[in-house]
């Protein structure tokens, strides 16, 4: 009896550990900021630069994600697992490019030369430190920013 | 005659031990990102180096630039100002973000102004204290030594006008009060970032956790002790560098 409750448990925990992935990432970003990542119809993809007085500047004209990219995008973003919630790096934040949803006050800046990401709507700004999904995001970073060159050339 | 001597003796022996601990706290408490955290080291550095002066029977003095008063500007005029006698100890300590370019040779980075997004380079720090004469010469700071694009990279504000090279609880004393020459520590190496955490810098709470165990060991402490300790501690974040000079 002791047993079957115990893989009961245990088959519980495993489910709830899959389905409530994004817990901390909602509390810090918001649940709408949350919801909107995973829901949204378009993603654009554009490069940025800071302007003097530290503020994002958008540069040239955005791309915009398929929907596999979309999905791979999302999935990364959305997970738990793939943040450091209880620290940040001391290394000055420069994003190279931004993710924009479509209509909605949302943005992502990353930068993958310190590993953060900054989620910005009109309200709040987060900075997160992803060094646990650096070795799957940054390339995929990098795969669409060669994809955004191209269409400017 | 023979009680002239004793007092004669008693003033030298005073004088000896007239000695000041000048600690000079730096730290970028106004930041969005990491301003909590390095609030809290300057609170901790702050309290243990007042603690460490009474204990090892210094005098203390304190130089204190965080919130609208950190900026590059009125810590090179700060650190002009400051006067040292040959028996003192000068401590400067920096909490907040670091940078360095590919351009930079030295391992130490250079340290970040957010409100000005200005940088001071380490090394132009040192300079300037070593030229102030002092007996020992602490130079410790917490922050990343992670790479920027030149073209991104602060301006470096150097005011220093450069003078020829010139840092009871027995073991506090042995650390602070009879240890000389210049000793220069960051929280990371080359390339590498330090952490910020809720409760303070990752390498500030190891290193303050490694100065007060100090107190308690059985034998004299050496810097080179403490920082190895320190390192060790925090290894699996980031990894310590430090230089030790007579």
């Amino acid at each position: 009896m002791k047993t079957i409750a115990l893989v009961l448990m245990t088959l519980l925990m495993g489910c709830q550990s899959d389905i409530d992935h994004t817990s901390i990432l909602s509390a810090r970003i918001g649940e709408k900021n949350t919801a909107l990542i995973a829901t949204s119809k378009k993603i654009g993809m554009q490069q940025v630069a800071l302007d003097k007085n530290r503020e994002i500047i958008l540069l040239g004209d955005p791309i915009f994600l398929s929907e596999q990219e979309k999905k791979e995008l999302v999935q990364q973003l959305l997970n738990d697992r793939h943040y450091y919630f209880d620290r940040n790096k001391k290394s000055i934040f420069i994003p190279e490019v931004v993710f924009l949803w479509e209509g909605e006050d949302l943005m992502i800046a990353v930068s993958t030369l310190s590993n953060q990401l900054r989620v910005i709507d009109l309200k709040h700004s987060t900075l997160l430190d992803y060094d646990p999904m650096s070795a799957q995001f940054n390339p995929m970073i990098i795969r669409l920013f060669v994809k955004l060159q191209g269409q400017e050339e | 005659m023979s009680r002239f001597f004793l007092m004669l003796f008693f003033v030298f022996c005073t004088s000896l031990d007239a000695a000041t601990l000048h600690t000079f706290i730096v730290a970028d408490t106004c930041d969005e990102d990491i301003g909590f955290s390095v609030a809290l080291d300057a609170k901790m550095m702050r309290s243990e180096m007042k603690q460490i002066a009474i204990q090892s029977g210094m005098e203390f003095k304190e130089y204190c630039y965080t919130d609208e008063k950190m900026s590059t500007r009125q810590v090179w005029d700060g650190l002009h100002a400051l006067e040292v006698d040959k028996n003192d100890t000068v401590l400067f300590y920096f909490s907040g973000h670091g940078f360095r370019t590919k351009k930079k040779i030295p391992e130490w980075p250079n340290l970040y102004f957010s409100s000005e997004h200005k940088g001071i380079d380490v090394e132009d720090v040192v300079r300037h204290l070593q030229g102030k004469g002092g007996r020992l010469t602490l130079v410790i700071t917490d922050a990343c030594n992670t790479y920027l694009s030149c073209l991104f990279s602060p301006l470096l504000v150097a005011k220093g006008k450069f003078f020829a090279i010139q840092g009871v609880d027995h073991h506090l004393r042995a650390l602070f009060f009879e240890a000389s020459g210049t000793i220069v520590v960051n929280s990371s190496k080359t390339g590498e970032p330090s952490w910020a955490t809720a409760q303070g810098g990752v390498f500030t709470i190891a290193l303050m956790k490694q100065i007060k165990r100090a107190r308690y060991l059985s034998s004299r402490p050496t810097w080179e002790e403490i920082f190895m300790l320190t390192s060790s501690a925090i290894q699996e974040y980031q990894t310590p560098i430090y230089q030790l000079t007579e």
